[in-house]
């Protein structure tokens, strides 16, 4: 197989210029086949040769923007192989949901699967440890701890302003056009934002989906003992507007006695960033309700 | 059939109380739940009540919708999506989505209702020629239904994130939270069983052939249209408000006569009871299951409760009578090997064009060179294989059957492959290429004993066999919708190998994929001879002094290796083993075994096309070879359907 290696590598540098970017920086020629990856890579201005589904991503995530070096690789389920293979990455992070994709990426160059949501454990933990580990692989250490202080610092600064707050309950909630409801659980990312933040998630089912949410039904919202049900929209464009117009949503207490904060859509499979996001987001929606 | 059952109402009516006594014991003990006060009495008026109410009704329509369908077309297998009506909605849905994201819910509702209406006219123009005959009109809504199916899964799958409440919605979700959907579905189904009373008497002569009922005077082209937009109008009231239903159009007619209700009559009005709680039974039993049923669709569990109930029953079930040919014409000559020796140097020109031309990093160009050969030739090899396999498949199923719908899709075993790669993702989380290999061989081989064992005496009955494998594949589509809805990034590698990408097809794979291709096809020869008498029928294989049974076994069990090794490259969902045969057939081709060979070339041909449109429509996006074949492939088809008429 060395020898293929060998002729791969030559007949793609012969195809492509070498990326100024990178031949200036002298860091490791990353790719990313995640989002969860790809915005914490451009949190840390670590330059990006390729990363899966850019379009997807603007719709879903848009901050921080990718930037405009970086190659679209395609689907994230199934990145687009002789296109990555031309880009000639020494590094390739995965989640680790994708390693059905090791044999194939495997072929390229290096791989590194990072490990945010599992059902068990921290989310933020995870992700706090996944940063730190791309940051080193990408041979920068010290910006993930940059973008963690960085993060953490504008957390406490927003837990400041929330001191009328602290203590409050508070349930996180995803409405899916007013029929599926979701609510996040302790293995989610937003459960450690709010507990950061000084306030109490009242939502402890056990998580169903892999991103720390379980089912809940409106009998059960409605008679959780939340002060606050913060409602995320689903990532993409807004769906199911009817539902807020109902008179069911109008005539329900939250709703009525203003108990109840909107938030725009967030990825519920983020990294740091977007945790980092829905604090701020949070933070002043709630003052803005006080 | 059970003689002790009367030919009278006592039969339904004890299956109706069944399913309605559990249906109200479990909404007394919901109702027990909601909270006491204001807030008990809003949930009550605005979420339970409602609930309770489109399920009802819901399940009314489709049993009716099915009824009409079933009578209408003579076929048990009929059911409000066999004209493609609820594909057409969830496709017209999905591009609205796509388009005008921040439509109200009144105005989506109105794109599905035209998808589904504009889905039914093309599926009953391509059949209007020949007098809307009742196989033509199932084989234009399947093929309908598979190119919306692929095409609103080409969308879903390049906006899976923007799309999952689509995808919640198309499983057929029942929660409420107004009485909207209530009132938009009761006053079509009161017009709809007015409609279905001033049908009654002149469908009872439908049930007559033909030529009788016209001699009795009556127009059949105009009954069947008024019966079929009826049945449509209902199924696509239903699909624009709670999504799709899976299973109900088909189980309640066939509840209602297995319990007995066998006449016109008593269906139409036996089904639309029975429909109707057997979805609030469903849908009571998802809200008895607590927050762990509550992320199950409603119209998923249709599907996952009612196939296994329909397989038990299965072998009480009448034999229907047979349908009227197509494809099963014991006409046989030879084909020109001329012929034989173009399609062949057509699939070597494709496989050419497939490994040397595409877009890369610098726009399209001719590729040489290792590298990228060295991706490329496991997905058109593993492609041309999987294809060959699944249309010689398509081919033995369609000699079987002597029906053109039949499909390895159709016989459930490319779905019990994939049931399998499922139950064991899901009790297992990820796994490598050895546990999907496992997991696709135990579901296709357990669907392969079941379907054994339904026709174990006797000869294995054709209509049996395809109903067993609709219950399968129903489980499997729903189960499908229901993994892209979960939002679990694991699944989705799962859901790109279903819907027919070569995308992780390895070398070793795809050498496998062809050596098994080979394997069996060089096997094929020696049961040409049952191939040959598959379509003569019982009687005449007894006459000829066949072993009916074992002929058949062994062209079931070649049917489902075939399928099995098909799948495992290439996921269910691929329809090449229905266009495969197809083509052979258009290409005038009639022999028993040439047939299947030519099918074989085809299907090659037809795989290794969409796998390299796949990899260059969208670049750098990839679309599944299974799925770009069938939204290519499906109008070609229907496009030579409409030209033979």
């Amino acid at each position: 197989m060395p020898r293929r290696h060998v002729l791969a590598v030559a007949g793609a540098a012969a195809l492509l210029p070498p990326d100024l970017a990178f031949a200036s920086s002298g860091a490791r020629r990353v790719a990313s086949l995640d989002w969860g990856v790809s915005e914490t890579l451009y949190a840390m201005n670590i330059p990006v040769a390729g990363a899966a589904d850019n379009a997807g991503y603007a719709k879903v995530i848009g901050q921080p923007a990718t930037p405009r070096a970086t190659v679209n690789l395609g689907l994230w389920s199934a990145p687009n192989i002789e296109l990555l293979q031309a880009l000639q990455p020494e590094l390739v992070f995965i989640q680790n949901w994708q390693q059905a994709l090791l044999p194939l990426l495997r072929r390229i160059c290096q791989v590194q699967a990072v490990t945010i949501y599992t059902r068990q454990g921290s989310a933020y933990a995870h992700a706090c440890a996944a940063t730190r580990a791309i940051a080193r692989s990408v041979g920068q250490a010290d910006a993930g701890e940059v973008l963690i202080a960085r993060g953490e610092a504008a957390l406490a600064q927003s837990r400041a302003g929330l001191h009328a707050q602290q203590g409050m309950k508070i349930i996180v909630v995803m409405i899916i056009d007013g029929r599926g409801f979701i609510a996040f659980g302790r293995t989610s990312m937003f459960h450690d934002i709010l507990g950061q933040l000084g306030l109490v998630n009242v939502w402890m089912a056990a998580p169903q989906l892999l991103c720390g949410a379980s089912a809940i039904d409106l009998p059960a919202l409605v008679s959780c003992p939340a002060s606050y049900v913060v409602v995320i929209d689903p990532p993409g464009p807004p769906s199911g507007q009817d539902f807020y117009q109902s008179r069911l949503w109008a005539e329900l207490p939250f709703v009525k006695e203003r108990r109840v904060v909107r938030l725009p859509s967030l990825w519920e499979f983020g990294g740091l960033p977007t945790g980092y996001r829905f604090g701020g987001l949070l933070g002043n929606a709630l003052l803005e309700a006080a | 059939m059970n003689p002790a059952i009367p030919r009278m109402a006592s039969g339904p009516a004890l299956l109706a109380l069944a399913m309605a006594l559990p249906a109200g014991g479990l909404a007394w003990t919901e109702l027990a739940h909601v909270p006491p006060g204001a807030v008990g009495h809003l949930l009550l008026m605005y979420s339970f009540l409602p609930r309770i109410a489109v399920s009802l009704l819901a399940g009314a329509s489709l049993g009716l919708s099915g009824a009409l369908l079933q009578a209408v077309l003579r076929n048990p297998l009929a059911e409000p999506t066999t004209l493609g009506t609820s594909a057409g909605a969830q496709l017209a849905l999905t591009m609205v989505t796509l388009g005008w994201p921040a439509l109200s819910l009144v105005e989506r509702e109105g794109a599905a209702l035209a998808g589904a209406a504009l889905a039914s006219v093309i599926s009953c123009g391509l059949a209007w020629r020949s007098g809307l005959s009742p196989l033509r009109l199932i084989l234009g809504g399947l093929l309908i239904s598979l190119f919306c199916a692929a095409a609103a899964a080409v969308m879903g799958l390049l906006d899976a994130v923007q799309l999952s409440s689509v995808f919640l919605w198309s499983t057929g979700t029942l929660g409420q939270y107004d009485w909207t959907p209530a009132l938009f579905l009761l006053p079509q189904f009161g017009v709809a069983v007015c409609g279905a009373a001033l049908l009654l008497r002149p469908l009872s002569t439908l049930a007559l052939e033909d030529e009788a009922a016209r001699s009795l005077g009556v127009s059949l082209l105009s009954l069947r249209l008024a019966a079929l937009g009826l049945a449509v109008a209902l199924a696509a009231a239903v699909v624009c408000v709670v999504g799709v239903i899976g299973f109900a159009g088909l189980a309640a007619p066939a509840f209602a006569r297995l319990a007995g209700g066998r006449g016109l009559k008593a269906q139409l009005i036996w089904a639309p009871i029975i429909g109707a709680l057997l979805l609030c039974l469903t849908d009571q039993l998802i809200l008895a299951g607590g927050h762990w049923a509550a992320l199950l669709p409603t119209g998923t569990a249709t599907a996952l409760l009612g196939a296994p109930l329909l397989l038990w029953l299965l072998p009480q079930l009448r034999e229907g009578r047979p349908v009227p040919g197509l494809a099963a014409s014991g006409r046989s000559f030879a084909w020109r090997p001329g012929r034989f020796v173009l399609v062949f140097f057509l699939l070597l020109l494709a496989g050419l064009l497939a490994l040397g031309f595409g877009r890369g990093a610098d726009g399209w160009g001719i590729v040489s060179g290792w590298p990228v050969l060295g991706w490329r030739w496991p997905h058109v090899l593993a492609a041309a294989a999987a294809g060959a396999m699944l249309a010689a498949a398509g081919a033995v199923l369609q000699r079987m059957t002597g029906n053109a719908m039949a499909s390895p899709e159709v016989l459930g075993v490319s779905a019990g492959a994939a049931l399998g790669v499922i139950i064991l993702t899901l009790a297992l989380g990820t796994m490598g290429e050895a546990g999907r290999l496992a997991g696709a061989a135990t579901g296709a081989a357990c669907v392969l004993a079941v379907l054994l064992l339904t026709g174990r005496r006797g000869a294995v009955s054709p209509q049996r066999l395809l109903l067993a494998g609709v219950a399968i594949t129903t489980v499997v589509s729903a189960l499908a919708a229901l993994l892209a809805a979960s939002g679990d990034p694991r699944m989705q590698m799962l859901t790109g190998w279903m819907s027919g990408s070569t995308y992780l097809v390895t070398a070793p794979q795809a050498s496998m994929a062809a050596l098994a291709c080979f394997v069996l096809l060089v096997a094929t020869p020696p049961i040409a001879r049952a191939l040959t008498m598959a379509p003569l029928g019982r009687g005449t294989g007894h006459a000829l002094g066949l072993s009916v049974f074992a002929g058949q076994t062994s062209l079931l069990l070649m049917a489902s290796l075939l399928t099995a090794a098909g799948t495992l490259v290439v996921g269910p969902f691929t329809f090449v083993g229905l266009m495969g045969p197809h083509f052979a057939r258009m290409s005038g081709c009639r022999g028993a075994l040439a047939s299947l060979f030519v099918a074989a070339l085809f299907g090659a041909l037809v795989m290794i096309l969409a796998d390299w449109l796949g990899r260059n429509l969208l670049f750098p996006y990839q679309i599944p070879a299974g799925l770009l074949a069938a939204a290519v492939g499906c109008p070609l088809v229907l496009w030579s359907l409409w030209r033979s008429q």
